[in-house]
């Protein structure tokens, strides 16, 4: 019904535009918080915490 | 005493979390993974500065993002030196907007400037407050609205979403005007 070229400017920075843009930043981000971690990650707490008991260590109880 | 996980259970919780943002900050598997690396071995030996019933997450991206900045900002430079040039690449190749993915939008982001990623990162994606992020980028609440703002205008400029229709299912057309409307 109405022209298809638009009059006037749409204003920067659309709520539609925002909400698109969040989509594909929580997108991008979930995907990575989804990718398996890395063995290293695991062996490397294992080994810090058989070198070096963490200094708060309050917290263990013995079961 | 039960409900409170053993550091290394604590940190391996995170790790998901802290990959996530090293990668953000980076854009690179392996800086990102030695960056985890580091924060991890930072975090260990600090650990005891960590309060408990705040938030751990919070605190990692702290040790995480100072490690960044200080180490790693010089390999970032060169990245922001082509800047303009990524930038006018992209712009130049409008016609995949109607189905921007992942791809281009990772390369848009990498376009940002690293405080500028790592705002929008934490505000849009890691789900912090503006008060946290603020706290975690040991800055003002202010500074941490404008950068998300400048970030979101800087993506937008190079995706070239200026109007809303771009994100239509309408066929683009390639010639680089703002105001296309749909077919004619």
């Amino acid at each position: 019904m109405s022209q298809d070229l638009p009059d006037k400017k749409p204003p920067p920075l659309e709520p539609r535009i925002q909400a698109h843009l969040g989509d594909q930043l929580r997108q991008y981000y979930g995907a990575m918080l989804a990718e398996p971690v890395p063995d290293r990650f695991k062996a490397l707490l294992e080994e810090l915490e058989r070198a070096q008991p963490p200094s708060s260590g309050s917290k263990e109880e013995s079961r | 005493m039960t409900g409170s996980l053993s550091p290394k259970d604590a940190l391996l919780a995170e790790l998901p979390s802290l990959r996530a943002f090293a990668m953000s900050l980076t854009g690179s598997h392996d800086r990102a993974d030695d960056l985890v690396q580091e924060t991890l071995m930072k975090a260990w030996s600090a650990y005891a500065s960590f309060t408990e019933g705040t938030s751990l997450r919070a605190w990692l991206f702290t040790i995480m993002r100072n490690s960044f900045f200080s180490t790693h900002r010089k390999q970032r430079r060169e990245v922001q030196d082509v800047d303009g040039l990524a930038a006018a690449r992209m712009v130049s190749n409008p016609a995949q907007l109607g189905h921007l993915d992942l791809a281009d939008f990772r390369e848009a982001l990498a376009t940002l400037a690293p405080d500028q990623r790592e705002a929008l990162i934490l505000i849009g994606a890691s789900g912090f407050s503006y008060e946290e992020a603020a706290e975690i980028c040991g800055c003002a609440v202010g500074t941490i609205k404008s950068r998300v703002n400048r970030a979101r205008q800087r993506l937008m400029h190079v995706l070239s979403i200026e109007t809303a229709g771009d994100l239509g299912p309408d066929p683009i057309a390639s010639g680089g005007r703002s105001e296309i409307g749909g077919r004619s």
